[in-house]
């Protein structure tokens, strides 16, 4: 019978840690989204709650013709977070640690699949928070841009 | 370290004590996920007995993010294509979805058909289908997206494409976002499909009408997104509504398959430092009778998804 509390409770605070940790990251998307400008966001709420340590990839399709850009956004509790993209064939085409700034703009020579890896830096405190990935993307202007309101 | 051991499906994994559950479930249980997504595989290092429970929380979630309804619509615009209102799901049929599962995919359907009309400029069209993923999304329990307010400020912008289209970009991601809030991750995932489906649908019918060669390299690009689509959709197993669709989405998958991908070389970051162009070369052939297939599998599935 206490095993079955303790389960229950056990639930309980996970549930309430779930929706907390999920409105936390809408959040931070949408305080975050003027960072897109001039690109139009894609609408995806891409965010995942990580812990110290923690790593997440983001499988990300992009088109030829339209020149995207990524903004990274994370909850400051965890430090310096890093991202960087991998080609489908695994390469390394980009590592913000390189230039040390949070978003990075690019075309693709033809379409295909990007993995973009979240990382959270290791620390000895015990930490958790939200990390979240704004995908925007723009047509060339010879056939109207898209401007955010 | 980041480590990658053991997935924690396999079954000679069942006897981990109690304590490495539980951090499982944590682990599991917090993740946001993205529209796309939830784990599908939360690799963590089961080598040492002795890692403490910091070491166990180092796990790789991996998500899928879609292409957008209003990528996929600007995508199609730039490849020379023209409104057609007849490819889009009358608005009449609004009524026909009782279900959650068939409001959910038609709620992705509508929204992909409101972007459509709006970036070809149809302004009474994409009033019309506001109306309809209101109707679906308020039927829902979702009234923050594509409520009243977000109405008024589409009614003020109605001729403003620019401004519409950013509407329309913070009204999916607040419907996005409401699933995952109230731990209905799976309703985002047919919204998804829903949504591609339809945006597959009118590339192919345009495809077949027009014999755009740029239109029909972007129906052959699909391959590259159905991946992902299905992963998104299987990290939710068995959720109610998931089965039949997942069925579907495989079977297109075969088509895209069958696609021959001719690769060049990969590539280093060229062009300016501002914006670079990445990634690697290649060319998805698709002969017309592959086009053919793909069209009749996906009119086939989009029909048992808007009747």
């Amino acid at each position: 019978m206490n095993t079955v509390k303790k389960t229950v409770s056990l639930l309980f605070l996970l549930s309430i840690i779930t929706l907390t940790a999920s409105a936390q990251c809408k959040g931070l998307v949408k305080k975050n989204m003027a960072r897109l400008a001039p690109f139009t966001h894609n609408g995806q709420l891409n965010s995942a709650s990580l812990p110290e340590g923690g790593v997440v990839d983001f499988k990300l399709t992009c088109y030829t013709g339209l020149t995207y850009r990524l903004a990274l956004a994370a909850d400051p509790v965890l430090g310096k977070v890093s991202f960087r993209v991998l080609d489908e064939d695994n390469n390394e085409v980009y590592n913000s640690n390189d230039d040390n700034t949070t978003s990075w703009d690019f075309n693709v020579g033809s379409s295909q699949e990007l993995t973009v890896e979240i990382s959270v830096p290791l620390t000895d405190k015990s930490i958790r928070g939200c990390v979240a990935l704004l995908v925007g993307f723009k047509q060339p202007k010879s056939v109207g841009g898209l401007r955010p309101m | 370290m980041k480590n990658h051991v053991g997935l924690l499906a396999q079954p000679e994994k069942t006897m981990v004590n109690k304590s490495i559950v539980i951090l499982i479930i944590a682990v599991i249980l917090t993740s946001c996920g993205s529209d796309t997504n939830k784990n599908e595989a939360a690799a963590i290092d089961t080598t040492s007995s002795s890692a403490n429970s910091k070491e166990l929380m180092k796990a790789q979630q991996i998500l899928y993010t879609l292409p957008s309804p209003v990528e996929a619509a600007a995508l199609m615009k730039l490849s020379g294509a023209t409104f057609d209102l007849s490819t889009l799901n009358p608005t009449a049929n609004v009524s026909k979805y009782t279900s959650n599962e068939s409001k959910s995919l038609n709620l992705g359907v509508y929204g992909t058909d409101l972007v459509y009309a709006n970036i070809f400029e149809q302004t009474q069209e994409s009033a019309d289908y506001f109306k309809c993923a209101n109707t679906l999304a308020t039927a829902l329990g979702i009234n923050n997206a594509f409520g009243e307010n977000t109405f008024q400020r589409v009614k003020a912008n109605m001729q403003n494409r620019d401004s519409l289209m950013a509407i329309i970009a913070e009204a999916s991601l607040e419907a996005d976002a409401y699933f995952k809030e109230n731990e209905r991750p799976a309703a985002s995932a047919l919204v998804a499909v829903g949504g591609w489906i339809e945006g597959l649908y009118i590339a192919t019918t345009i495809a077949n009408k027009t014999k755009n060669g740029e239109i029909i390299q972007r129906v052959a690009e699909q391959k590259n997104s159905i991946n992902n689509l299905i992963g998104l959709v299987e990290s939710f197993g068995s959720e109610k509504g998931l089965s039949p669709v997942l069925g579907d989405l495989k079977e297109i998958k075969l088509l895209f398959d069958a696609l021959e991908v001719k690769k060049g070389t990969t590539s280093k970051p060229v062009g300016n430092d501002r914006t670079p162009t990445i990634g690697v070369s290649k060319h998805i052939e698709m002969t017309p009778e592959q086009l053919k297939a793909i069209s009749e599998k996906v009119g086939s599935i989009r029909n048992k998804i808007i009747k």
